[in-house]
């Protein structure tokens, strides 16, 4: 499979397994393991992609990075 | 150290804590209660001559010639059998002791050959020493009359001879085959005058027999009559050296014995923790490797993997791999260089790799071989205990009542550890087996496990829930520890989760192929069978749910009160030498040493502050992302010490794409394998013989390697060459010995912060954490309280793996590890281990094969939907019907062509124990194994340095 078929699965997988797990809030928790083990130009791939093949909290999760990228844009001026 | 051999006091020592005084040849001596009067005379430094006992086997009676006189007791008693007791008077030479032995040895010698001068064992034979000790002078029975001087030599072994002719007959080699190793292939056949040592049956020889080669034998003989071939070859040793082995993951120790500089023989040394003085077929006798002829010894470069390697010095060598990193850096960016740390590598080298990435590549795209095998272990306890390694020691089996073992194969892998494990299940422990292969633990010799459930590839999750199931819906939980130890509430919701019906072993059943009885029984006898171990490898972590599987078994434990003492625990059995060791030191692309993240700014500093440079906060690419970002073009140099990626990763067309794609690729290493078939820079390496250094093994036993021979590539140790690499890049590296790193790693790691090389060198290994909570080490983690505190339930619930079988791909194919090859074999198939294991064989069904009109031996097409491969069944009901087997030590299969990108969702370790395969008969190799071939042949032109002039 090519990288962000790679990834989306990586990020569903994440998310289907982590959606039993006790978490105060699961697109946050998957999102901060992405954030935790994906360098930054994988995390920008997976943003920049088709987000249909995402997995509702996998999308969440992906939102999230969304929303930290545009906070550190801003952060950075 | 000079050549001596290791002392042997007779008998084993006694563990009691109550001592004994008692009075040998006059002197006071004090020692623990069921010790032999034979040890401690030798403990208090006497010596009664003995030829059947030896110390690390039960006493055993039979030679007679340890004969000793006790004050009021009647007859010459054997001391070896022969328990001290408080206030016992013992002679151990008086005129009629004297007399005895030398009439015992007379009959020895009388049927021996008198060939001392020529025989291979001159010198270095106790019967020998024994006859100097009685005094023997002559045999007054001559030497006429019936003997067993004229028997055949039994040569089928590659590494030692058997010759009858010499044997005395003493057992030490049958009780040590039975004893320490627990094969129980040799015996004593034939009565009286007639009874010879037998391997097996009548038309057995050793090579065809049970024989598993661990060479215990071989060390147990007091003659000349199991000897080493490379002893009558070369000769006795000089000198002996303790070194650590670096095959699998126990880490035993060895006595490197030298003649000048030529390796004569691994001994396995007696005061080895992780050993305890035994070996196994590849650590005892598969060194051959060390000076084959297919060793690269120059460096090489080549602009193409089309051309021929020319090789160049190593001042050029080291300019020209600096000058292409640096281009490659200018022109895509820091983040397209990489590098790839070795668990075979030492320590100190595994450290100085991720530092020269992160200080010198300027990024943290340095990732482990350990990826693709215990990555998931890390996570897992980490997530669980607050800590990312096993939680015990080796000698913990001994007080295991019942053993756990899952996804892992003992007396395969690491056999050293499995024959402790056999002779724990020989003194009454239970055992379960979890594994979709009949192991040779479900039934060997004495040993039949109490349950094996055979697992469908891909399933563990569900098992290990389903027995959570039945130890909390059968009120087996130990609550008290649980609430003492544990988050209670996280306990209490998976408590919940793992009662639902959905998760007993009825309604799993179908998924997992186990039957429901069997798995609760099982459970209970895990929960209720005493301290309950478990013991775990590559099945439970190579998997899509690998982490989940390892945070199943760390719940299991919790939940039934199995952990923070001896004999319970959770234990990975490491497949490598330094697996442990390679995590440890900071070889995932996200931590430094001591598993602290790269984002973490006070750590950073702490790194930033020693080496002086500034470090990137931001995880780097994992291996196989490194592959996925060559294709992409984003990645474009490599520098992969110890590791052949290209046999060892899946997916190998993914791999090689990868490769194809780069700019450079550095192999660092000792022969021309299969990933530098597509390297355009060869630097060569150095064999654990030739270098200082540490290894950590799978209990956290960080040991010294000491150099015992000079590195064959010109004198540099595998670190000394990363070190000219980060100098050529600038980099101000001026260590001169591995021990100034270890230093380095001490100070910036604090789980090492109290080892040193003057530590280990006065006290052997030492088990991290050693701090100033643990000066001494920590044999056994989480005594008291877990390492992040309490212990943290993590609900796993079962998610199928996305690799399903069907139709077109209807068999399961697991891989795994054969006793006598290792790994990808570069270095085992360079040895005479090739007599055992010389191809890769697919182990199938019976019923699998009659569909397929596939009989044993023939050649079948082993195709998934990511590639394809040729090999030869192997026609067994050891796997169950549905489910082929192979492993991957040999290039020609190349069976990672079929596994898949599939892999662990939170580390992203392949999952090599699940690939939908088609098996077929064949009528030759696939197209790609005959490019291969090609590539192989290609890459192994080498124009010389003298050609080249």
């Amino acid at each position: 499979m090519d990288t962000v078929s790679g990834l989306i699965h990586m990020a569903n997988q994440i998310a289907k397994n982590m959606a039993t797990m006790r978490f105060d809030d699961h697109p946050t928790a998957v999102a901060a393991h992405i954030k935790r083990y994906w360098t930054g130009s994988m995390i920008a791939k997976i943003r920049a992609a088709d987000r249909s093949p995402l997995s509702p909290i996998a999308l969440k999760a992906v939102e999230i990075l969304d929303q930290a990228a545009a906070e550190r844009a801003v952060q950075a001026g | 150290m000079g050549y001596e051999p290791q002392a042997d006091f007779g008998t084993p020592q006694s563990k009691s804590d109550k001592s004994v005084t008692l009075t040998i040849d006059g002197h006071a001596v004090t020692v623990p209660e069921g010790t032999s009067v034979m040890r401690a005379a030798a403990e208090a430094g006497g010596s009664i001559p003995k030829l059947c006992a030896t110390d690390n086997m039960k006493e055993f009676g039979s030679c007679r010639l340890c004969l000793v006189e006790i004050e009021g007791a009647r007859g010459t008693p054997a001391s070896c059998t022969t328990p001290v007791a408080e206030g016992m008077v013992v002679r151990t030479q008086t005129p009629r002791l004297e007399k005895l032995r030398k009439g015992v040895m007379e009959l020895y010698i009388s049927d021996h050959p008198l060939d001392c001068l020529t025989c291979s064992a001159n010198n270095d034979c106790e019967l020998q020493d024994q006859a100097a000790a009685v005094g023997l002078r002559d045999v007054r029975y001559g030497y006429t009359g019936e003997n067993h001087l004229g028997q055949a030599i039994d040569a089928s072994n590659p590494y030692f001879d058997f010759n009858s002719s010499k044997c005395i007959v003493c057992s030490r080699c049958v009780r040590a085959c039975d004893e320490v190793q627990g094969t129980f292939a040799l015996t004593i056949d034939g009565r009286g005058f007639d009874s010879h040592v037998s391997a097996g049956t009548t038309i057995d020889n050793f090579l065809s027999s049970e024989c598993v080669s661990c060479g215990a034998c071989v060390q147990a003989c007091p003659t000349d009559a199991l000897q080493e071939k490379s002893i009558k070859e070369i000769g006795l040793p000089e000198r002996a050296i303790v070194t650590t082995c670096a095959y699998c993951g126990v880490g035993c120790a060895f006595r490197a014995e030298m003649r000048g500089d030529t390796l004569v023989r691994m001994v396995p040394w007696k005061d080895g923790k992780a050993n305890h003085g035994h070996s196994c077929v590849k650590g005892r006798f598969a060194w051959g490797y060390a000076n084959h002829k297919d060793r690269i010894t120059k460096p090489m470069i080549r602009k193409s993997i089309d051309d021929p390697w020319q090789e160049v010095t190593w001042d050029e060598a080291i300019a020209y791999t600096a000058s292409e990193l640096k281009r490659i850096s200018a022109k895509y960016g820091v983040r397209a260089l990489g590098a790839t740390t070795s668990s075979r590598c030492t320590n100190e080298e595994t450290f100085l790799m991720q530092k020269l990435v992160r200080a010198g590549f300027h990024n943290n795209n340095v990732d482990t071989c350990a990826r693709v095998c215990h990555s998931p272990t890390g996570y897992g306890l980490g997530q669980t205990f607050g800590g990312s390694a096993g939680t015990q020691d080796f000698d913990s089996i001994e007080d295991c009542d019942v053993i756990l073992v899952i996804g892992a194969n003992p007396t395969d892998a690491h056999p050293v550890f499995g024959s402790r494990m056999k002779a724990r299940l020989r003194k009454g422990a239970k055992l379960i087996v979890v594994d979709p292969r009949r192991i040779d633990l479900v039934l060997s010799p004495h040993i039949k496990a109490d349950y094996h459930l055979p697992v469908q590839p891909g399933t563990n999750v569900a098992v290990l829930t389903a027995m959570a199931h039945v130890i909390v819906t059968e009120g087996l939980a130990d609550e008290d520890f649980v609430r003492e130890r544990c988050e209670w509430d996280g306990y209490q919701d998976w408590a919940q989760f793992v009662s639902g019906e959905r998760h007993s072993p009825e309604f799993l059943e179908a998924v997992t192929r186990v039957p429901a009885a069997d798995l609760r029984a099982a459970a209970r006898l895990f929960a209720t069978g005493g301290n309950g171990g478990i013991y775990y490898g590559l099945g439970i972590t190579e998997h899509s749910q690998g982490s989940s599987a390892v945070m199943a078994l760390a719940n299991l434990s919790m939940a039934t009160g199995n952990i923070g003492r001896s004999g319970v625990g959770v234990n990975p059995l490491r497949g490598q030498n330094n697996v442990q060791g390679s995590c440890d030191m900071g070889s995932f692309p996200h931590e430094f040493s001591d598993y602290r993240h790269v984002s973490d700014d006070k750590v950073r500093k702490q790194f930033e502050d020693d080496w002086g440079v500034t470090l990137d906060p931001e995880p780097g690419l994992r291996i196989n992302n490194m592959m996925d970002a060559a294709i992409d073009g984003e990645f474009r140099a490599i520098y992969i010490q110890g590791e052949d990626i290209l046999q060892s990763d899946p997916n190998a067309k993914h791999v090689e794409a990868g490769l194809k794609n780069m700019e450079c690729v550095i192999m660092q290493d000792l022969f021309l394998n299969e990933t530098a078939n597509y390297a355009h820079i060869f630097l060569p390496g150095s064999t654990f013989l030739e270098k200082n250094g540490t290894f950590t093994n799978a209990e956290r036993r960080v040991q010294p390697v000491r150099r015992v021979m000079e590195p064959a590539n010109g004198g540099y140790e595998d670190w000394e060459v990363t070190q000219l690499v980060a100098r050529a890049l600038g980099l101000d590296w001026n260590y001169t010995h591995a021990s100034e790193i270890l230093a380095e790693i001490s100070r910036l790691t604090p789980t090492f912060a109290g080892i040193s090389w003057e530590r280990l060198d006065k006290e052997g290994s030492l088990q991290w954490p050693v701090n100033d909570a643990a000066p001494n080490g920590s044999p056994i983690m989480h005594v008291g309280q877990f390492s992040r505190g309490k212990g943290r339930f993590m609900v796993t619930d079962y998610v199928p793996s996305d690799e399903r079988s069907g139709p077109r791909y209807p068999l399961l194919l697991t891989t795994g590890r054969i006793l006598s090859q290792y790994n990808v074999g570069a270095q085992t198939r360079r040895t005479a281990n090739m007599a055992w294991h010389d191809e890769d064989l697919l182990e199938i069904h019976p019923s699998d094969a009659e569909n397929r009109g596939i009989k044993h031996g023939d050649w079948v097409r082993l195709a998934s939907r990511t590639g394809e491969t040729t090999l030869r069944a192997d026609v067994t009901d050891r796997v169950a019907p549905g489910v082929v087997y192979t492993t991957f030590h040999h290039p020609e299969a190349l069976s990672n062509v079929v596994t898949t990108d599939y892999s662990d969702w939170a580390t992203n370790c392949p999952e090599y124990k699940v690939t939908a395969v088609q098996v077929a008969l064949s009528n030759g190799r696939t197209q790609w194994q005959e490019e291969q071939i090609e590539r192989r042949e290609r890459s192994r032109r080498i124009i010389t340095a003298e050609a080249a002039e």
